[in-house]
């Protein structure tokens, strides 16, 4: 299989198309991407020939090619973790403000799932979904990056963007004339794009602007999860490895299992890179509890409600969704003869109350792609974190800071003394249980 | 590691004091008998129902009595060498449902149980579980069930009689339709099921010919009359590396939390660590929730479907010389006697069927060399790992619901832990091929966890229904055995591929079921909670 051409925009967008030279600098933004996230797994000890992670771009995927869909749940984990179920649907609609972002207004679903409520007369008609990274839109927006470190925005690879067709875009996607570019761009720096803007936070919703919900995030965590990991043994489970490899949030569904199947591939050897075009995507909602009212008060089941609306429905856009709406088509009645909307819809027998309660059902999925079993054979590298509990939540921490090492090596556990307590309840007759009989 | 001195109030103690007094029987160690009945009834009187729950509360059997029942037969077992004859019991469990706690006892009290599916019922939740749409007329379909398939025909109290002789079982059930009308004609029959153990070589086997009920988790906790010794027996030595984590190999030690409430639970990535009690009213204590779906199992469809796609799947040159058994052995994960495919990829062996090396296997790794207590032993050559299902198909029944060490979408294999439960089901009809067998048959699934929704339905609705997980692979499927599809479009057809590694290197077998009739469907069942005999006195009956 020859060298991949270039990246090309997540899902096949076309949204490029208009601006000359955006595709091309695309491209070369994200293999620049994908050459920092190798030279950082080599900052962490691999030799430079022994990483396992590539750039399609400048290293041929030689057949045999596996590509496996990594798939996971899109509610963010890590506040049923901190909440419980009940509170997390509760929390997890509606943006608040964020105290990993200095408080800016920001949804809190941090499953590379990100989605808006709308409600009518109090009900809900439309549940809006969207993965597309923040990257991309900064390139249709062009300027600098948000941090203005250079080679880290897309405009410094030649995407310089658009920013009447980022304002087009805008409006259609938000469904209003309204949005006016000043609004796209922060005030005190109007050259900057806001991914926090007013139209993607509390009056819209066009991509992903959770701190950690980027596809720079992605290429990271694939090429970390590359990295072998000893810790007194292989490091194999998802959790252990996120903690020592010191990537990604923990709790979450979605980067331990990146982490931990990319890292299966790489223990066989292989070399993984992730598959053109490289994005996080919706794999499909699971709608088959979903009822609406039927007549004398049973239920019915619904039709599908969940509409894929980016990219265009192609042969080569399937399974790659990356913007959905869920609702109720126009002239579909209750019993009543009242139009239905999302409300009146049913998971399991529970109404639905709130917009989490679909992303639950919400399959993501990345695509990472492996070749050439068995031309690695890596040695385990000691952990360079670990995971300590911060108010009930796992959360990484630098391998020195004094805080309780979740996950201690296993000789730290096999050093622990056997006490005669121990020996005591372990060692009842074979077959019995000492004292059981009077 | 040392065993903390922990008291019967640390609801976060790792291996508590249980007061198995105050627990039902068949919740543990569970009944486990060959005659068993569940019966259904509707509360049409509450007054006079709650006179006959108070009479009948000393009858409800304790996991007390049925722990030293066992410990009596395998001591009697034990000396003569034999299995003794002569020692009969009949035993009594009891659970109610959502709507009948909440005119039993108070809508409040009810509303603190966190599980939204135990309060919308089963009948609620058939979609969740796959079952076909109402007025479809597909054989599963609720509208079919003969009991349970809407709020009014779901029974209000359940009761579950076993016992080890048939006649002794029908004594029994007569006392109980005698005390009711005793107290007042409180509760009015719904149904009656009729349990037992098949016969003959099938005995301890579903009807399908599988050997079930092997893979329990190992509930962590002590007993109360020795404190140094655990409810679940523990046969690894010390200086085993899974001592802490398993009382024997392929049974991971699991909170009781997961099954009492009352307790932690488990906590996603440290098997040891507490996660929080569940939420439900404080006299929920020792109490579980109680899953019963009557689960009827058309042997013919079965042995046909396996029949043909063997022959399918045989033309293959990877494939030559499939036979329907095989096929059959990897639906299930396990060969007819139990041995698991993991130990004896190649045909059925008795010697792996029963004790340790009937479950000592794990799939993304090898099953270590164990070190073992004097008396216990497993002297087979340990189970090699298996990430890809070459061995054990990623859609084998037995790992669809027990990855046990797989990532799975919910990362951590730790989270598996948390998704077990306590089955406690029997099959229900005589045998297929006994002569004159006529008539339904099937199993009576029974299980016991404190959430529905996470346990139960999570493994049946997200892993056995779903192609893709818990396992996403090039081999992955669903779970032929007992899973379904009822996405839109489908045609209920469930769909696997079958992983081989041949002469041309590793290559993939897809194959369907086609959309012919179900094998296994649901005729009945309810969702219910199972009480501490002192709620059963002090808060339901009073």
């Amino acid at each position: 299989m020859p060298k991949l051409a270039r990246f090309d925009p997540p899902a096949f967008l076309d949204d490029f198309d208009e601006i000359p030279g955006q595709r091309e600098g695309w491209s070369k933004y994200i293999s620049a991407t994908f050459d920092r996230a190798i030279t950082a797994v080599t900052q962490q000890g691999v030799p430079v020939n022994g990483v396992q992670f590539y750039n399609e771009t400048e290293t041929s995927s030689d057949p045999p090619v596996s590509d496996q869909a990594i798939q996971w749940l899109g509610f963010p984990q890590t506040l049923v973790a901190q909440f419980g179920r009940s509170r997390a649907l509760r929390i997890a609609d509606d943006p608040a403000p964020d105290p990993q972002s200095n408080n800016i207004i920001s949804r809190q679903q941090d499953e590379y799932l990100e989605w808006q409520v709308t409600r009518r007369a109090g009900k809900i008609v439309r549940v809006t979904f969207t993965c597309e990274g923040p990257e991309y839109w900064q390139s249709i927006a062009g300027g600098p990056s948000l941090y203005n470190n250079p080679g880290e925005s897309p405009a410094d690879f030649g995407a310089n963007g658009d920013r009447q067709l980022l304002v087009q875009l805008y409006r259609m996607l938000v469904g209003t004339n309204e949005v006016q570019e000043a609004d796209l761009f922060f005030p005190d720096s109007p050259d900057t794009y806001n991914p926090w803007n007013v139209w993607n936070t509390q009056r819209g919703i066009v991509h992903l602007q959770q701190i950690n919900n980027t596809l720079g995030a992605e290429i990271h965590i694939g090429a970390d999860g590359t990295v072998l990991r000893d810790k007194g043994g292989p490091v194999t489970d998802a959790t252990r490895l996120i903690c020592c490899g010191g990537f990604g949030g923990p709790e979450r569904a979605s980067d331990p299992h990146l982490g931990a199947e990319v890292n299966a591939f790489a223990r066989d050897g292989f070399a993984i890179t992730l598959r053109n075009p490289v994005g996080i995507y919706m794999e499909g909602i699971d709608d088959t509890a979903i009822t609406k009212p039927g007549p004398g008060g049973t239920r019915q089941p619904v039709g599908n409600f969940f509409r894929v609306v980016r990219p265009k429905a192609s042969a080569n856009a399937a399974g790659l969704s990356v913007r959905a709406i869920y609702e109720v088509p126009a002239g579909e009645q209750g019993p009543d003869g009242r139009q239905l909307t999302v409300s009146d819809l049913q998971i399991g027998g529970v109404p639905i109350t709130r917009g989490g309660q679909l992303a639950e059902k919400i399959t993501m999925q990345f695509f990472a792609r492996a070749c050439r079993e068995g031309a690695f054979n890596n040695a385990g590298l000691p952990c360079r974190a670990k995971c300590c509990r911060r108010q009930g939540v796992l959360g990484i921490a630098s391998v020195d800071d004094p805080c309780t090492d979740v996950f201690p090596a296993s000789q730290e556990l096999l050093d622990t003394p056997v006490t005669l307590a121990t020996v005591r309840s372990a060692t009842g007759q074979p077959g019995s249980r000492r004292g059981a009989m009077p | 590691m040392s065993v903390p001195a922990e008291g019967q109030d640390d609801p976060d103690a790792l291996e508590p004091l249980l007061p198995l007094d105050d627990v039902q029987g068949n919740i543990l160690p569970g009944f486990n008998k060959r005659h068993q009945r569940v019966v259904g009834f509707r509360v049409v009187d509450v007054p006079a129902a709650k006179r006959w729950f108070a009479c009948a509360a000393p009858e409800i059997t304790t996991a007390t009595e049925v722990q030293r029942f066992k410990d009596l037969r395998r001591a009697l077992r034990a000396r003569r060498g034999a299995a003794p004859t002569g020692l009969a019991s009949v035993w009594m469990a009891i659970a109610f449902s959502a709507p009948s706690l909440r005119r039993l006892v108070s809508d409040a009290d009810v509303d603190l149980f966190e599980d939204e599916a135990f309060h919308v019922g089963l009948h609620a939740r058939a979609s969740t579980l796959g079952d076909p749409d109402a007025g479809s007329g597909i054989p599963g379909s609720p509208d079919l069930w003969e009991f349970g398939g809407t709020e009014t025909t779901t029974a209000d109290v359940l009761l579950i009689l076993a016992a080890d002789r048939q006649d002794m079982l029908q004594f029994h059930l007569r006392r109980v339709h005698g005390s009711i009308a005793a107290a007042g004609d409180g509760l009015e029959l719904m149904f009656e099921q009729h349990g037992a153990d098949l016969e003959g070589p099938l005995r301890g086997h579903e009807h399908f010919g599988f050997r079930d009920g092997i893979s329990q988790p190992g509930v962590r906790g002590r007993l109360p009359w020795d404190s140094e010794a655990f409810l679940t027996l523990r046969v690894l030595a010390p200086e085993d590396p899974d001592f802490g984590t398993f009382a024997r190999p392929g049974q991971p030690l699991v909170r009781a939390g997961q099954f009492l409430f009352g307790y932690a639970t488990q906590d996603r990535f440290v098997p040891e660590a507490p996660e929080r009690v569940r939420d439900a009213p404080p006299w929920a204590r020792n109490g579980s929730f109680l899953v019963f779906r009557r689960l009827e199992q058309d042997v013919a469809a079965f042995r046909a479907f396996v029949a043909s796609a063997a022959s399918a799947l045989a033309t293959h040159t990877d494939l030559a010389g499939l036979t329907k058994q095989h096929l059959a052995a990897l639906l299930v994960g396990r060969w007819p006697s139990g041995a698991p495919l993991m130990r004896t990829p190649a045909g059925d062996d008795t010697l792996l069927a029963d004790g340790i090396p009937a479950n000592a296997f794990r799939f993304d790794g090898a099953e270590p060399v164990h070190a073992f207590l004097p008396g216990h032993e497993d002297p087979f050559p340990p189970a090699p790992a298996d990430r890809t299902g070459v061995r054990c198909p990623i859609w084998a029944h037995v790992r669809k619901v027990n990855p046990r060490d797989i990532t799975t979408e919910q990362g951590s294999d730790t989270d598996t832990l948390a998704r077990r439960l306590l089955r406690r089901g029997i099959p229900y009809g005589t045998e297929f091929d006994a002569e004159g067998a006529a008539g339904p048959r099937g199993l009576l699934y029974l299980s016991y966890q404190t959430s529905i929704t996470d346990q139960f339905e999570f493994l049946a609705s997200s892993w056995m229904n779903t192609q893709s997980k818990p396992q996403h692979d090039d081999g992955d499927g669903h779970d032929l055995l007992v899973g379904q599809n009822r996405a839109a479009g489908e045609g209920r057809v469930r769909r696997a591929t079958l992983p081989t590694v041949g002469q041309g290197g590793a290559t993939t077998h897809p194959f369907s079921t086609g959309t012919g009739p179900p094998w296994i469907f649901a005729t009945g069942g309810g969702y219910f909670f199972a009480p501490s005999p002192s709620a059963l006195t002090d808060v339901i009956a009073a």
